[in-house]
């Protein structure tokens, strides 16, 4: 999968989890982007990206995830 | 992770109402998403629910849902317990307006009397508290105990229905966990009798599932993990609604791939699964066990199943099983709309619908249900029947069941006065029901393609099958290689799937401009939806454009098939001969008098209406 797919999928997961179904995100879209993500919303992106990809999130990304391009760097 | 068919059902469900939310239709949209919520609950499900629900009520409250003010205080972070819990009130039919608790300071606003806790007047308060934060310095049990117990007693007056917790245990640490045992133990015993107990205890061990997850409580403070909010937020629902009253009282099930496995019309009794021997059996008979104890419990049992009344009475009299039909205060066993039956059930045992849970197979059954009759609980149950008492366990509908003697005494009047129903007047909304399902037939002659298929479900197909003649293979290529004869299969897809081919009819010409049908099958779990109408409509078609002017049609009586006596007749049939010795009556159709039939399922390729 090269990065683009990678976020076109990270993108899906995030219209989801925000119910933005127009919602477009690049790498570098943040939690100060978009009031809807919060703590919770955090914990639901990386419990789907987890199933998606079949990773595991380290604990400081999931305490404090800063934008998505944090998330592709740790999708295979 | 593999999707489960309750997360795909869900993720459809809320697609379908946010395609009605960006077209205005909000009923539409709360409908949907209610449906969705019928799902097996997870974690990501209802957090997707309850944005979507609190994006949606931006623009109005969904209508007709009492509000109620809950306050969830405690020591541990709520944020994750707030979402689960505005998707399972608003599945449960309610919308609870939060009090925006601040972090820490629960104590304080139980004790002071002019506190923002206090002024807002709660309905309902839910406290959440656990071993996390008695820890992990030393517990002094006599201290621990006596203030909570004072909080407690403070929490008893102004803060509506309170859910007082027990403290859950520690994984590892020893002295800890039985110093709150002992806690737990002096709490229950002293609590007072306002307040209500949640044994948060008993949910920890309960759980599938860790109840502690150490990465989300070091990234976000949160506790239980999140299978353990999705559990405590049903125990603290069930609660509520025995509080209420609003527990149900009456579980009505299937038979065929519900009560057992197979299906009595098609296997016979002795070909169905239940009990030791297989593991569908095994499964079966969990399901029975668990209604035998919802029963000694006082809930109310029924059955509703499409099949022969003398079927199902059959396998009760010959198989061993868990069940009796004693056990049942409600025998809905018959081809009549479920949606009608579920409704004569509530009148005769004068309960309303909302005491009603219904356990169905058939996707479409239960859609029908829903649509039909939205205060009726329709769960989702996972496909195999192992996960059926699972599924219902999770959902805690008949939780604190606490029947009256009236009660007891009306389950005992209704055994004894058990008698079928009388067919009911039509829903009316049967039709739209039916046009919902977006059905799409499809049909064309048999081929060397087909052939299996036609022999196998000639070969099985025991109650809509007029003649009950047996094919096989090798006879059904030579039957149509004749002149004039004719086999079609069709297929039927509705927007839970396709059914595959689930009908066949057969006709071979006979004297001069006669045919006569040799066979017409039909799987009977496509019954009731018009696929006979359509099969009818199609036979009439390419008999006339095969230059036929009559069509002959026999009705030859097999152990199974008497729900089909009377299809000839109700196509205009015309009686021609018979009975027979073994009961068979043959008919003759006029051609030129026959009149096509209406039914709601779109021919393939046409785009256009009924055939």
């Amino acid at each position: 999968m090269t990065r683009t797919q990678k976020l076109e999928r990270l993108q899906e997961i995030f219209r989801d989890v925000l119910d933005q179904p127009a919602l477009r995100i690049t790498e570098g879209f943040s939690p100060v982007d978009c009031p809807e993500w919060d703590s919770v919303a955090t914990v639901q992106i990386v419990l789907a990206t987890e199933a998606a990809f079949r990773i595991r999130v380290p604990t400081e990304t999931v305490a404090q995830l800063r934008n998505v391009a944090e998330l592709l760097d740790l999708t295979p | 992770m593999i999707a489960s068919s309750g997360q795909h059902f869900f993720a459809a469900a809320l697609a379908r109402a946010r395609t009605c939310r960006a077209s205005g239709n909000l009923a539409g949209a709360w409908r949907e998403l209610r449906i969705g919520l019928d799902a097996p609950a997870d974690f990501p499900a209802l957090t997707a629910a309850a944005k979507f629900l609190e994006n949606t009520a931006a623009g109005g409250r969904p209508p007709d849902r009492p509000v109620r003010r809950v306050a969830v205080i405690g020591a541990d972070t709520l944020t994750f317990i707030l979402p689960v819990f505005r998707a399972l009130a608003f599945r449960d039919g309610w919308w609870p307006e939060f009090y925006d608790a601040p972090f820490g300071s629960w104590r304080q606003e139980i004790l002071e009397p002019l506190s923002n806790l206090r002024k807002f007047r709660p309905d309902v308060t839910l406290i959440l508290r656990s071993w996390r934060s008695a820890g992990p310095g030393r517990v002094e049990v006599q201290d621990l105990a006596a203030e909570q117990l004072a909080l407690a007693r403070r929490s008893a007056e102004g803060l509506g229905v309170v859910l007082w917790p027990g403290y859950d245990y520690p994984p590892q640490d020893s002295n800890l966990r039985s110093a709150l045992e002992e806690v737990n133990q002096r709490l229950r015993a002293a609590l007072p009798p306002e307040l209500m107990w949640v044994d948060l205890a008993e949910l920890q061990i309960g759980l599938a599932e860790p109840w502690d997850d150490d990465r989300l409580y070091a990234a976000a403070g949160q506790h239980p993990s999140t299978a353990g909010c999705v559990a405590l937020v049903e125990k603290w629902l069930a609660l509520l609604r025995s509080r209420w009253g609003k527990t149900r009282k009456v579980l009505v099930t299937d038979l065929d791939n519900v009560l057992w496995g197979g299906v009595v019309g098609e296997d016979g009794v002795e070909g169905l699964r239940i009990g030791p021997g297989s593991p569908a059996g095994e499964a079966h008979a969990r399901y029975q066990e668990f209604l035998w104890e919802l029963k000694n419990r006082g809930v109310l049992l029924a059955v509703c199943s499409k099949n022969n009344e003398a079927d199902a009475r059959d396998v009760f009299a010959r198989r061993a099983m868990p069940l009796q039909i004693a056990d049942f205060s409600g025998w809905l066993v018959n081809w009549q709309d479920k949606a009608d039956n579920l409704r004569a059930l509530a009148d005769k045992l004068n309960l309303g619908l909302d005491s009603m849970v219904f356990v169905d197979d058939e996707p479409a059954e239960r859609a029908r249900v829903r649509q039909a009759l939205p205060e009726v609980a329709v769960p989702e149950l996972p496909a195999e029947p192992d996960g059926f008492v699972a599924g219902l366990r999770a959902r805690r509908f008949f939780d604190a069941t606490v029947l009256s003697a009236e009660d007891r005494g009306r389950a005992a009047a209704y055994q004894a006065n058990k008698q079928r129903e009388e067919s009911r007047a039509d829903a009316g909304s049967l039709e739209d029901f039916l046009r919902g399902l977006e059905m799409i037939g499809d049909h064309g002659p048999v081929t060397a393609a087909e052939l299996d298929r036609a022999e196998q479900l000639l070969a099985r197909t025991n109650q809509w099958n007029l003649t009950g003649r047996r094919h096989p293979r090798a006879e059904i290529t030579k039957i149509i290689s004749q002149p004039g004869a004719l086999m079609h299969w069709f297929r039927l897809r509705d927007r839970f799937g396709d059914n595959g081919i689930v009908g066949l009819w057969l006709v071979v010409p006979r004297d001069s401009g006669t045919w006569e049908i040799d066979s017409w099958v039909m799987s009977c779990r496509v019954i009731g939806r018009g696929l006979e109408e359509l099969m009818f409509n199609v036979l009439i078609r390419e008999m006339r454009s095969a230059g036929a002017r009559q069509l002959r049609g026999k009705y030859r009586p097999t152990a199974k098939n008497r729900l089909v006596a009377g299809v000839l007749p109700g196509f205009g049939f015309a009686t021609d001969a018979g009975p027979d010795e073994s009961g068979g009556q043959t008919y003759l159709l006029e051609l030129a008098l026959a009149s096509l039939r209406p039914h709601t399922i779109k021919l393939a390729g046409t785009g256009g209406g009924a055939s």
